[in-house]
């Protein structure tokens, strides 16, 4: 094989693993790859390194972003004010799914953390370090299993609020089956300044925070443990996405999963 | 007419907020290095945040795109005026901490810090075009634009990436 014909084949084995090939090119490279072993491993050794590569930026992902950057978009009540105005808005957290030219704000979790941070006055900063942060999200939403946030929605009954760490008020809304047959739970984090709808669900023994709205803090005048909880359109749409045609759990049903630990079909 | 732009500036630093991590990633492609990569994304969200309270933010630019060609810039800047320190071939700290999780586990039998180290010592312009595709999912076309290069040289720096990363781990 020459050295021009590896190189060429490699440009075509690059571009399929990117899925940038024509459909002809395609259906060329499929048949070659099923008379020529060493062409089907070389993809397989590139489709490797690719996977290696992005194990390695997920890692890197995790770890917290520096202080500095955080302090500079820290601006001070000012500009806290000013982000209320543009505060209500869902983030979601994207699956690992089709590509897309980025245009619209990106949830990710630190960043998230840190929005609700400022918004909330210091309420979540983080990620701070391990224990440091009261309900510190790691990227891609996961929430952190010794985190208070994990605690609530692990073992929190609905509509019995919670008193978490520094006057933040948690509660349960909602408990239901998502399509997917994992749980979900809606839950609200309230403090002075500031407050947090999230959606949150139940994979593989670990919460992951898949829906996020902020709002402003609630008004001095308003009781707002008192008032009946309404959610952000926007969160109720994530909701509905979510729900299916499924109902909320009942009282009952969410008491039994909480006491077998969730355990049921196999989340 | 102030009011709108008030709310672009604000919608902006939100998205910015969101971005962080888009941003940070794409500067550890160019700097193949965590350290070095934290350091650009503070000198780019200082530049990002000065041209957005100064106003100088062209009015149609997206803020992703924007942000990573902005990063990219400064990096460029910093490799001139040499201010970089030398890239570190492989960072044991970089993921000692990191939450215990038994599937992150390069492929094979290669340790996250291998991966890194052979990541590291690619050429930055393979590392740039592997990072923006592989990992953000970016098309050859919107690669090509961050990256202000032709499609064509896009491809072939993605094949040639790929294969010093499998020759590296061959070793």
């Amino acid at each position: 094989m020459s050295r021009e014909a590896d190189a060429e084949d490699d440009a075509i084995l690059s571009a399929y693993l990117d899925r940038e090939l024509s459909h002809d090119d395609v259906a060329r490279l499929t048949e070659r790859l099923a008379s020529d072993p060493a062409l089907a491993r070389r993809l397989e050794e590139m489709r490797s390194a690719n996977l290696a590569v992005r194990r390695m930026f997920e890692a890197a992902d995790e770890l917290p972003l520096p202080r500095g950057v955080l302090d500079l978009l820290d601006e001070g009540d000012a500009e806290r004010a000013k982000d209320e105005r543009v505060a209500r808005q869902v983030l979601q957290f994207p699956a690992r799914g089709p590509r897309r030219f980025l245009q619209a704000p990106v949830a990710l979790a630190a960043s998230v953390a840190l929005a609700v941070g400022l918004l909330a006055g210091g309420l979540f900063r983080g990620p701070a370090g391990p224990g440091a942060e009261l309900a510190g999200i790691h990227y891609a939403g996961a929430i952190p299993e010794t985190s208070e946030l994990h605690q609530l929605l692990e073992s929190g009954v609905s509509t019995e609020p919670q008193v978490l760490e520094d006057g933040v008020n948690g509660r349960l809304l909602l408990t239901f089956q998502s399509e997917r047959g994992d749980y979900c739970r809606q839950l609200r984090l309230t403090a002075d300044s500031g407050s947090l709808d999230g959606l949150a669900c139940r994979r593989n023994g670990g919460w992951r925070m898949e829906a996020v709205s902020f709002g402003a803090a609630p008004s001095p005048e308003s009781d707002y443990q008192a008032a009946s909880p309404r959610s952000s359109p926007a969160l109720n749409a994530a909701i509905e996405a979510q729900i299916g045609t499924n109902d909320p759990l009942g009282p009952e049903e969410e008491a039994r999963l909480i006491s077998k630990g969730w355990e049921n079909s196999g989340n | 007419m102030n009011k709108q732009l008030d709310r672009n500036v604000a919608g902006r630093r939100q998205e910015l907020i969101a971005i962080l991590p888009n941003i940070r990633r794409f500067a550890l492609s160019l700097t193949g290095s965590m350290a070095d990569a934290d350091d650009l994304l503070q000198s780019t969200v200082e530049r990002l945040l000065n041209r957005l309270r100064d106003r100088r933010w062209p009015e149609d630019a997206a803020v992703l795109p924007y942000s990573l060609k902005t990063c990219r810039n400064l990096w460029i800047d910093e490799i001139r005026s040499r201010k970089v320190r030398k890239a570190v071939a492989a960072d044991p700290a970089l993921f000692a901490d990191r939450a215990v999780c038994g599937e992150q586990q390069a492929m094979g039998e290669l340790s996250l810090e291998e991966v890194q180290a052979a990541f590291a010592e690619m050429p930055a312009e393979q590392r740039e075009v592997l990072e923006l595709v592989a990992v953000e999912g970016y098309s050859y076309r919107q690669a090509a634009e961050v990256l202000d290069i032709p499609i064509g040289t896009v491809m072939s720096r993605l094949a040639r990436g790929r294969s010093t990363l499998i020759e590296r781990f061959k070793r």
